[in-house]
């Protein structure tokens, strides 16, 4: 598994980078830290000049910070990101001209600390394609909303836009309980995957949820929840399996899940999407205080 | 590793769609794929070849993946061992790295990540 954890300079991203070193500690993952600024920044950047001396933006102390508290959460010695592996490596400093310099790698896993310029989603998904990331992880404000305060509708455009699963931190709260959501979306191996390395991550219980319509589930989702509420029983999972009408989703949400996670399957199938457009999505986020995992 | 044959790889995985995956994935880059979703199969088949690499899943019925990879490691010390977890842990994936394995991956992984930790373990074996 490869995380990226997209980040600025507020509390909240702080506060998500625990749940991301937490799960680094259980999943040995690679890991990208990642922050974005405006493009017209990136003319003050020159080849072969540091980054950080060009550039007058609050973000640098923030990420510089978050590589030293990911770091600290290992003892020492212990870290598969220790920086050990150093040797010569050759860099481009300018158009024609390179130079080798010396690089300390992980010294099992690569921990590394980016800077992209242009606009934030787009920026992101770009960097999940180009790193084969399979989770981004992002903080956003608590409560009953999920926004970034400089560009406060970032968290939701790019959960509706990710190729791959987003968990967006929200709460401090201990995970004693998923609740993974289920209607007719498509549901990805990988997807089930993601839901029992949080299960094990938290020793969470499971609790696979069918989302109804009228009382009724269709017919051809039936065998793909019975299917997946089998597959995580025969993994061991402690696992339990519930119905839920649509209408009363919001209610169950605002009731239920506010000391969980809330795990939802959203694909192009989803009869959520179906039912409140394109804004269902955020709709469920920001109904609910915990933190939410979007899974594909 | 012998010099103009192709990197031989065993995949152990008790989830068909895993070795469904990625036994077509890594042919497509010229490699001689083996899959087993039976671990005890998979280790009668290591008793008869030595495989170049060996990628392994850990929580699985009958013989785990520890135990697996500690006969592999036991019969062919120079194949590589990669991990792959649905249930990390970082007791298990200490424990990996302490039986020598190459790399520990946890489920849910890209295809291509899987591809550049199996180019980094073939170029270990040609160094060795």
């Amino acid at each position: 598994m490869r995380i990226m954890f997209v980040a600025d300079q507020h509390e909240y991203s702080a506060f998500a980078l625990e749940t991301v070193s937490l799960l680094a500690r259980n999943t040995f993952s690679d890991v990208t830290i990642l922050g974005i600024l405006p493009r017209d920044m990136a003319s003050s950047v020159k080849p072969g000049k540091p980054c950080d001396l060009l550039l007058d933006h609050p973000i640098i102390n923030a990420l510089e910070k978050y590589r030293e508290t990911f770091l600290a959460h290992w003892e020492p010695n212990e870290s598969p990101y220790s920086p050990t592996k150093c040797q010569y490596e050759w860099f481009s400093v300018k158009d024609g001209l390179c130079e080798q310099m010396m690089v300390c790698r992980g010294s099992i896993k690569d921990l590394k600390v980016r800077l992209r310029f242009g606009q934030p989603v787009n920026e992101t998904l770009a960097a999940v394609e180009e790193e084969g990331v399979s989770l981004v992880v992002l903080g956003c404000t608590r409560g009953e909303e999920c926004l970034w305060k400089d560009n406060p509708t970032f968290p939701q455009k790019l959960v509706q836009a990710a190729p791959c699963s987003v968990l967006l931190v929200k709460e401090a709260e201990r995970i004693e309980q998923i609740y993974a959501c289920l209607d007719e979306s498509h549901i990805t191996q990988d997807s089930l995957e993601m839901v029992n390395q949080m299960a094990v991550l938290h020793g969470a219980k499971v609790n696979l949820v069918a989302l109804t319509k009228g009382g009724g589930i269709k017919a051809e989702v039936y065998p793909w929840f019975d299917e997946v509420l089998e597959y995580y029983k025969k993994k061991g999972l402690d696992v339990d399996s519930q119905f839920t009408e649509i209408e009363e989703f919001e209610q169950f949400i605002r009731n239920k899940v506010q000391h969980g996670l809330l795990a939802m399957w959203m694909g192009k199938k989803s009869l959520l999407e179906k039912l409140f457009h394109k804004d269902s999505i955020e709709h469920f986020i920001s109904s609910c205080r915990a933190s939410v995992l979007v899974l594909r | 590793m012998r010099t103009g044959e192709k990197t031989t790889i065993l995949i152990l995985d008790d989830e068909p769609i895993v070795c469904k995956r990625l036994k077509p994935y890594l042919e497509k880059y010229g490699y001689e794929v083996e899959t087993f979703t039976d671990s005890s199969n998979a280790l009668e088949r290591v008793k008869e070849k030595d495989f170049d690499i060996v990628i392994t899943d850990l929580k699985m019925e009958g013989i785990d993946g520890m135990t697996f990879l500690t006969k592999v490691k036991e019969k062919s010390p120079s194949t590589q061992v990669i991990v792959i977890t649905g249930f990390a842990t970082m007791e298990t994936a200490k424990q990996s790295y302490q039986k020598g394995v190459f790399d520990f991956i946890a489920k849910p992984f890209k295809l291509s990540e899987i591809h550049e930790v199996v180019k980094k373990a073939e170029k270990k074996l040609k160094q060795e």
